[in-house]
């Protein structure tokens, strides 16, 4: 547990500039970054797979990956050490907001007796030409699949696991993101893991 | 946690990293017309003024001095303090036992001619 990492976002919230020990950027397993553009170059291809996993359609991810860039602009002030979990936690209400948008829409689709398109091209997802056709093809169904099950998760269990199991943040730095207590994200991941549970197995 | 067996989640912890593993592979090749929109989208975000204009904050702060110049110096309205039905009703002075017989007296009592009109009848039956 870092309270460092862990204070850089309540002190977001509070508007507090208490500055933190430095700590190691868990999100990327890597040092602290030099430049925010470094810091960014580093995490956006991870975060727009993740937007894309909770959000099922890459234009939006595109937007919310660059809605969360412009706004953790505005803390380049802060620390470095700050800025990961500052990231994250602005991505992770960027897909909330977005996420509850989207569900209003298809019930209006519905309501109006439209089908929602299907806007996921799988083809995109790994562009490398010289790649083994089969082992591309599987990894793209098991990517399809493994978004489809993640968009059915409750909110909060989906949050948890993007975050704490793909993207690697330890339990605190979860807790942080998603502004709940270390308990609170044990629970969220459980519930997850067992719901998920049929489908994992689909990708091991 | 009821109903969750916490050996549950050391078993599906491998499923979980092979979950990881398509997530990294995923994020490491991703395809390059992506890749150059997140590039775009860094650089923009990027160049973005550091400070942006204070308009907003400014414009409100006018409208809430103007909005309090103008409840201040504007005149209140007038208040009619007209006494109510309750007031009149039960004022002991406007009582009077007398009433009764002053309206009695005021209905019988003869009315004078009017001057002028009596003298316009005169005229007009002597022609």
């Amino acid at each position: 547990m870092r309270p460092a990492t862990i204070d850089a976002i309540r002190n977001m919230r509070n508007g507090s500039v208490d500055l933190p020990e430095p700590v190691a950027d868990a999100a990327a397993g890597k040092g602290v970054a030099a430049t925010l553009d470094e810091f960014l170059a580093d995490v956006e291809r991870r975060a727009f797979r993740l937007a894309e996993l909770a959000l099922g359609h890459r234009e939006d991810a595109m937007d919310a990956v660059q809605e969360a860039m412009i706004k953790l602009v505005k803390y380049r002030n802060r620390p470095a050490t700050e800025w990961p979990p500052l990231f994250w936690s602005i991505l992770r209400r960027q897909l909330t907001d977005r996420h509850r948008r989207n569900a209003v829409k298809r019930r209006v689709m519905t309501f109006l007796g439209r089908h929602e398109d299907e806007r996921e091209d799988p083809l995109e997802m790994l562009p490398d030409p010289f790649e083994d056709p089969a082992r591309r093809h599987c990894d793209s169904a098991a990517w399809q699949a493994l978004g489809k099950a993640l968009r059915a998760l409750p909110g909060r269990q989906r949050e948890c696991f993007l975050l704490r199991e793909l993207q690697g943040l330890n339990v605190a730095e979860t807790a942080a993101a998603m502004g709940c207590s270390d308990g609170s994200v044990k629970t969220h991941l459980s519930r997850a893991m067992s719901a998920l549970r049929d489908h994992l197995e689909d990708w091991r | 946690m009821s109903g969750h067996d916490p050996n549950d989640n050391d078993l599906n912890q491998p499923r979980a990293d092979a979950a990881r593993a398509l997530f990294d592979r995923a994020s490491a090749r991703l395809d390059t017309a992506t890749a150059n929109r997140l590039r775009l989208a860094r650089r923009e975000a990027l160049s973005a003024p550091r400070h942006r204009p204070m308009f907003l904050p400014v414009g409100a702060a006018a409208a809430a001095v103007l909005a309090i110049g103008l409840v201040w110096w504007l005149p209140k309205p007038a208040v009619d303090v007209a006494p109510t039905t309750a007031e009149t009703s039960t004022d002991p002075a406007l009582l009077g036992e007398d009433d009764t017989e002053l309206y009695a007296w005021l209905g019988d009592a003869p009315v004078a001619p009017d001057k002028g009109k009596s003298e316009t009848n005169s005229k007009d039956g002597a022609l």
